[in-house]
């Protein structure tokens, strides 16, 4: 293969990273104060807590599935993690919410593995009992913690990292190890690449959707508990509009949405690619609804991008 | 296992970095000093982190304090919340590594505004609370709060029903409130319940739903109140015109307005002709323009060094209108 | 004929069809294997129970409430099915909505006729960008629309500059909305009903219809038989557009007024609809009877909240659990058919 079609190759797979490195350059020419060490460390803050949940849905994109229920899911989890830190302290507001994370992830894979009802639709139908229950669960409106100490678990930093950002690295090494060194994550790209060669290959597909939703509802658990912790309020509706957003750095990061292509270093870098966008966008001041029609472009332009790229790939294995 | 391995220390790499960035805050701002980094040019910036940009109020708050900004040659800095209390301390953090001069904000929350303010007041920016307040607790990080709270808003409507009942008690009331899971929202429904309560006594609260502050969704709802309720109505509060007026409509296409008395809240373009025409009793008046023009009265106060106004001092009053106002009042919104 | 992909995994069914099925008389077997009946029944069940336990459920005004409230949704949803059947989705459709409300209110104060017509060719237009891109350049629907959702959004707020908009008094166009047939049919469920009969005849007897289950249910097949993926995903989004556009124009003229702020949700309520209705989103299967099941379901249940006094925070839970509980019959009815493997 010749040099330039290598270099296409490579682009159309890691699309993301090209991207990236143009948001960083216009970062430089156009934000006032962007590499400053507090818009840095801002813009990483962020970028941790929607990043622990994009892990989490990562696990399940990547099958080839998706799970429009994460968002309320974090909501009910900051209402939990709320009434836990009130009845039984700080420590419990992590764990409670971990535990019960074990119960909202087997719903949605037992329905999906189980019962065959199609992801898209299950995880629908899952959204609105998790923001039901979020709302009755405090009372129908935000609830506030009695406890003075439950923005410790938010502020803490470790050897000076805010511990969001130290929790999201190691959950990205953690999954990025998971998938690249295990069984389970051969399995998961075998299982997104197609489902039913992968049963027939002997794969236990129900137990991996089994698991990825358990992770992805892990994911969201621990957002909602850190959400909780930075506000010191449960809030029923706090994640009814970052579920696309999510899934949307997901896809821009390079995860096929058919499954079975991607991994954990585009998931970070379509999130922080995200991210970027939405703090030059602070930063400039745009009104509101230009930020959304900018938001729109930019979704639209990636996919664009993608799509081109794809074209290319497909070009240069034709001329193979 | 390159890739990984490369990617194990870049991210080693990145946190050797950020633990080297740590540092600690400046010196905090102190109620009357103006030791706050000058802006560019000279220019002041004051910045406003609305609680949500899709209904008309907040839409009407934010070009007032441009107008107000423009007027004073000062910079004005308007970001949106969109209704996530989480990205309003995500905007406040990202004004402070802007260094403004001024940072207002209507809190969505007011407890989890809290952090937030804390933010900026450990980095010498100065923060004020405006149109709504944060918890009690987290007062000692602002130089202070202008505007009514939910709950006076929601009261002024409560008294003036109370009057359109002639303060009797045992009335069947129904509340079209605005959205689910927001404070705002509930403050208002507890400020016209207390209302009623000290004006009339015991009153039969027949149901209460949220009007999502949309007419069709409103009207959906009063029509199916109709049905179950009927000729029981007394009385319908709307916790914003445009609820109040969704319901109006499911009425006059019932020939229940006679009987029933609608109260809303806000004075806006829907509110108003509703007044006029009697359908509407009448409704809480909130000019977004008066109180923009009396934060910035007091923003002028206090980069002069002086303390700011006490509530007393205020021009700045929530009239009841009714059919007898009514004409000397422009549309709120 | 048509060509349908058919799996019949369950040989106990089978071999129960000893009788050519035209000529099956009309048994409980042969009702219990009609599509939809799991929906039908949850809508019997719930309608029978709100009839039962409350005084003013079954009334006929009360009823008339109910097709009028899900008309303006019901409209739309009907675009939409076309939409799923094909295999793509429309997160945009609630955005549309709210644009061509907005069109609509500002047009009435310059002519009445354009204000009819307009927001639909506005909604229809939107379609169309859906269309080239998720026709066209195959974008990914979900992603995509995801993106032309926050487009409209923005132009609906240019269109408004954040300001409702109040439409001008008009004595015809308030009908739309506002008007009653015969002094007691609402106007809006006369129209919704039109649309449900002209999009129930387009789906289920013009060949385009046929076009739009092959290309959602086999897309190779229908790659064969030279129907065109572009030009069916394009004139669907268009088409779903254009009602949407219809349905604004209802809910102006109810409204009199249109703000950005509407149609915030609409989606999820759209396909709520849709999918109660047995649209499977893997494409090729669904009905429009299928969605005015669905649309009803939402409806009648909406009422029974006020009927029976739910709370606002458990109407949530409610509705989440008869979703599911709607699905998983569905499913496991469809399995069990063996049209699902």
């Amino acid at each position: 293969m010749k040099k330039k079609q290598k270099l296409l190759l490579w682009l159309s797979d890691n699309s993301i990273f090209f991207l990236l490195s143009i948001i960083l350059v216009l970062a430089a020419l156009v934000g006032k104060s962007f590499y400053t060490k507090a818009n840095l460390m801002l813009l990483l803050k962020e970028t941790s807590l929607y990043g622990i949940i994009a892990i989490g849905i990562t696990f399940v994109l990547l099958l080839g599935f998706t799970d429009m229920s994460i968002g309320p899911q974090v909501s009910m989890f900051s209402v939990i993690a709320i009434l836990a830190s009130q009845r039984f302290g700080l420590a419990s507001m992590v764990l409670s919410c971990v535990l019960l994370s074990i119960i909202s992830g087997l719903l949605n894979g037992l329905l999906v593995s189980k019962v065959h009802v199609v992801p898209f639709i299950t995880t629908l139908g899952t959204m609105t009992v998790f923001k039901g229950i979020a709302l009755i669960l405090a009372g129908g409106k935000p609830i506030a913690s009695s406890l003075l100490t439950v923005y410790d678990i938010y502020t803490y930093e470790l050897l000076g990292v805010p511990i969001s950002i130290v929790v999201f690295l190691i959950f990205l090494i953690i999954a990025a190890y998971l998938l690249y060194f295990t069984k389970f994550g051969l399995q998961v790209y075998a299982c997104g690449g197609n489902l039913e060669s992968a049963k027939a290959a002997g794969i236990n597909t129900d137990r991996i959707t089994i698991i990825c939703y358990l992770l992805s509802a892990f994911c969201a658990s621990c957002a909602g508990a850190f959400y909780a912790s930075r506000m010191g309020v449960g809030s029923p509706v706090l994640g009814d509009n970052y579920t696309l957003p999510v899934i949307a750095s997901c896809v821009i990061g390079g995860i096929r949405s058919t499954g079975g292509k991607g991994n954990f270093v585009k998931t970070f870098c379509g999130v922080l690619f995200m991210q970027i966008i939405y703090n030059l966008m602070a930063m400039s001041g745009f009104d509101a609804y230009t930020q959304y029609f900018v938001i729109g472009v930019v979704i639209l332009g990636v996919l664009f991008l993608d799509k081109y790229t794809e074209k290319v790939q497909k070009i240069n294995l034709a001329q193979e | 296992m390159k890739k990984f391995l490369a990617l194990v220390l870049s991210f080693i790499l990145l946190l050797s970095l950020l633990a080297s960035c740590s540092g600690k805050g400046e010196t905090p701002v102190t109620k009357n000093s103006s030791s706050t980094v000058a802006a560019k040019d000279g220019k002041k910036t004051i910045a406003y982190i609305t609680p949500d940009s899709r209904s008309p109020f907040p839409v009407k708050y934010s070009s007032a304090w441009k107008e107000e900004c423009s007027k004073r040659d000062w910079e004005a800095v308007i970001l949106d919340g969109a209704g996530d209390a989480a990205k309003q301390l995500s905007l406040i953090e990202s004004l402070v590594a802007q260094k403004v001069d001024m940072i207002c904000v209507t809190p969505i929350d007011s407890t989890a505004i809290g952090s937030g303010l804390k933010i900026a007041y450990d980095a010498g920016i100065p923060t004020m609370t405006v149109n709504a307040d944060c918890d009690e607790a987290f007062h000692k990080y602002t130089i202070g709060y202008i505007g009514t709270p939910n709950f006076t808003f929601g009261y002024r409507s409560g008294e003036c029903m109370a009057e359109a009942l002639g303060n009797k008690p045992d009335k069947n009331i129904i509340i079209c409130s605005l959205h689910d899971g927001f404070q705002a929202s509930m403050d208002i429904v507890d400020g016209f319940k207390q209302a009623i309560k000290d004006k009339c006594g015991n009153v039969n609260y027949l149901d209460e739903q949220p009007g999502k502050s949309d007419k069709a969704i409103s009207q959906a709802l009063m029509e199916d109140w109709i049905v179950k309720y009927g000729d029981k109505i007394d009385a319908v509060f709307g916790a914003d015109d445009t609820v109040a007026v969704g319901c109006i409509n499911a009425l006059k296409a019932n020939n229940m307005l006679g009987k029933v008395i609608v109260v809303g809240a806000g004075g806006d373009g829907d509110g108003l002709p509703a007044i006029k025409n009697g359908e509407m009793y009448g409704t809480t008046y909130q000019s977004a323009a008066a109180e923009v023009s009396l934060v910035f009265e007091n923003i002028e106060l206090y980069f002069a060094g002086k303390p700011l106004q006490k509530e007393e001092e205020w021009k700045m009053e929530l009239p009841i209108i009714t059919k007898d106002n009514v004409d000397g009042y422009e549309p709120a919104y | 004929m048509i060509i349908q992909k058919q799996q019949y995994t369950n040989l106990h069914a089978d071999l129960q069809r000893t009788v050519p099925e035209h000529q099956e008389k009309f048994t409980f077997r042969k009702l219990m294997r009609t599509q939809n009946i799991g929906t039908i029944l949850i809508l019997v069940l719930l309608f029978a129970a709100c009839s039962l336990t409350t005084e003013t459920f079954f009334k006929f005004n009360n009823i008339m409430n109910i097709t009028r409230q899900v008309s303006m949704v019901g409209i739309m949803a009907c675009g939409v099915t076309f939409v799923i059947i094909s295999g793509s989705l429309d997160l945009s459709i609630g955005q549309i909505y709210m644009l061509t409300s907005i069109v609509a209110c500002k047009l009435t104060h310059v002519n009445i006729l354009l204000a009819i017509l307009l927001p639909i060719a506005a909604g229809a237009l939107c379609g169309l960008l859906n269309g080239v891109l998720v026709g066209y350049f195959r974008l990914h629907p979900l992603i995509t629309t995801m993106g032309t959702q926050s487009i409209f959004l923005a132009l609906g707020y240019a269109l408004s500059e954040g300001h409702p908009i109040r439409a001008a008094e008009n004595e015809f166009f308030r009908q739309i909305g506002q008007g009653n047939i015969l002094g007691c049919i609402p106007v809006p469920s006369l129209i919704f009903a039109l649309i449900v009969a002209f999009t129930w005849f387009l789906l289920k007897k013009t060949t385009y219809g046929r076009k739009v289950y092959l290309v959602g249910g086999n897309p190779e097949a229908a790659r064969f038989s030279g129907f065109s993926f572009v030009k069916v995903t394009m004139i669907n989004y268009i088409f779903a557009g254009a009602l949407a556009g219809l349905s604004g124009i209802v809910v102006c003229s109810r409204m009199m007024s249109g703000v950005p702020s509407m149609g915030t949700g609409y989606e999820f309520q759209v396909m709520t609809a849709v999918i109660l209705g047995g649209v499977s989103f893997s494409g090729g299967k669904g009905s429009i009877f299928g969605t005015l099941i669905g649309m009803l379901i939402v409806g009648v249940l909406n009422n029974s909240y006020i009927q029976w006094g739910i709370p606002s925070s458990v109407q949530y839970f409610f509705q989440g659990v008869i979703f599911i509980i709607a699905v998983v019959l569905d499913t496991m009815h469809e399995r069990k058919l063996g049209l699902v493997s």
